[in-house]
């Protein structure tokens, strides 16, 4: 039973991240209150890999009934706007790995691996691969996921 | 509730996810459907599933999911990590709002559109947030996955092979 408060703890913050308007606050709410009673809970709870799958493939469908015809047409002008977001990933990705090698003296695997902003899962088997330490480049990333799902739904809430 | 609706969606889904993850293309659990859906509802036709609060059940979902990963985490861990991950999210924060910028003013998205196209969270958390705020999720969509797939396939493998001659050069010179 223990193991099930980080889950109440995400519904409870869900519930109320979405009443108070932010956006996609269902989602920020679980993901704090799940995060921190993880963090503080003695009984850590474990999802199941094949329910993790389950929970992408839900959502998966859930947003491919979101697209439109009318949508997809504005896609087709995408090479210049991706380039640019390419060109900028590599470069904020260059600066990130320069302060943990620079600043933080880590190694270059740890901190490049830290560095890349892909899926978490993804960078974790490679991590894995390529010998770096993965509790490490694991804790950035998720800092990374909470930080910017938190924050820019509240910048979008309260300054757009 | 349509349950013909639900089955058929799941069914398109779960093909979707399937021959995604056959494949092996990264993140295809999420964009196995969300292709599948998309093309049966481009082509065939809608698939409406009016299901009171499946947004609120499908957005906490996926917050629990992604904070579950939280378990191998411990208080200590944090506190030894905290100057580095605060850097590292910080730059990932402000670089990515400066992204979202650059993006707007040389191609003319919506504000809303260029922040989420742009932010370095996850490629199905920013579909969603763009989802619930009206933001064009199509375009979020395929930027997210250019990103993803760019890093994963072009930056991640430099990497490796950067590191595999680095390895051989260091082990040229220990042998000499």
């Amino acid at each position: 039973m223990n193991r099930l408060w980080p889950a109440a703890a995400g519904i409870a913050g869900g519930v109320l991240f979405y009443s108070l308007g932010i956006p996609a606050g269902g989602m920020v709410g679980a993901l704090l209150g799940t995060s921190v009673a993880q963090v503080l809970c003695k009984n850590k709870l474990v999802i199941a890999y094949r329910v993790k799958i389950g929970v992408r493939v839900l959502l998966g469908i859930f947003v491919g009934m979101g697209i439109t015809i009318e949508g997809l047409a504005k896609v087709q002008h995408i090479l210049w706007p991706a380039l640019i977001n390419i060109g900028n990933t590599i470069v904020i990705t260059t600066i990130a790995t320069l302060v943990l090698t620079k600043v933080f003296k880590w190694n270059f695997t740890d901190a490049i691996l830290s560095s890349m902003p892909a899926g978490l899962s993804e960078i974790t088997m490679n991590a894995e691969d390529m010998g770096a330490d993965t509790v490490l480049v694991t804790t950035i990333h998720l800092f990374r996921f909470v930080s910017i799902l938190t924050i820019i739904p509240l910048i979008i809430k309260f300054f757009i | 509730m349509d349950l013909f609706t639900i089955l058929l969606a799941v069914l398109i889904g779960g093909a979707g996810a399937w021959l995604a993850l056959k494949v092996k293309v990264p993140g295809g659990a999420f964009l196995g459907p969300v292709v599948t859906v998309a093309a049966y509802q481009v082509c065939v036709g809608n698939l409406p599933l009016r299901i009171t609060g499946l947004r609120l059940g499908v957005q906490i979902a996926a917050g629990i999911v992604i904070g579950s990963n939280f378990a191998g985490v411990s208080l200590e861990s944090l506190k030894k990590l905290l100057k580095p991950t605060l850097a590292v999210s910080a730059i990932m924060v402000v670089g990515g709002l400066l992204n979202a910028l650059v993006v707007h003013y040389a191609t003319g998205f919506d504000v809303l559109t260029s922040i989420l196209s742009t932010s370095f969270g996850g490629q199905t958390e920013m579909v969603l947030i763009s989802e619930s705020i009206g933001a064009e999720k199509e375009t979020v969509l395929v930027m997210q996955l250019i990103r993803m797939q760019m890093v994963l396939l072009v930056i991640l493998q430099i990497t490796r092979i950067y590191l595999a001659v680095k390895a051989k050069k260091k082990g040229a010179l220990e042998n000499e």
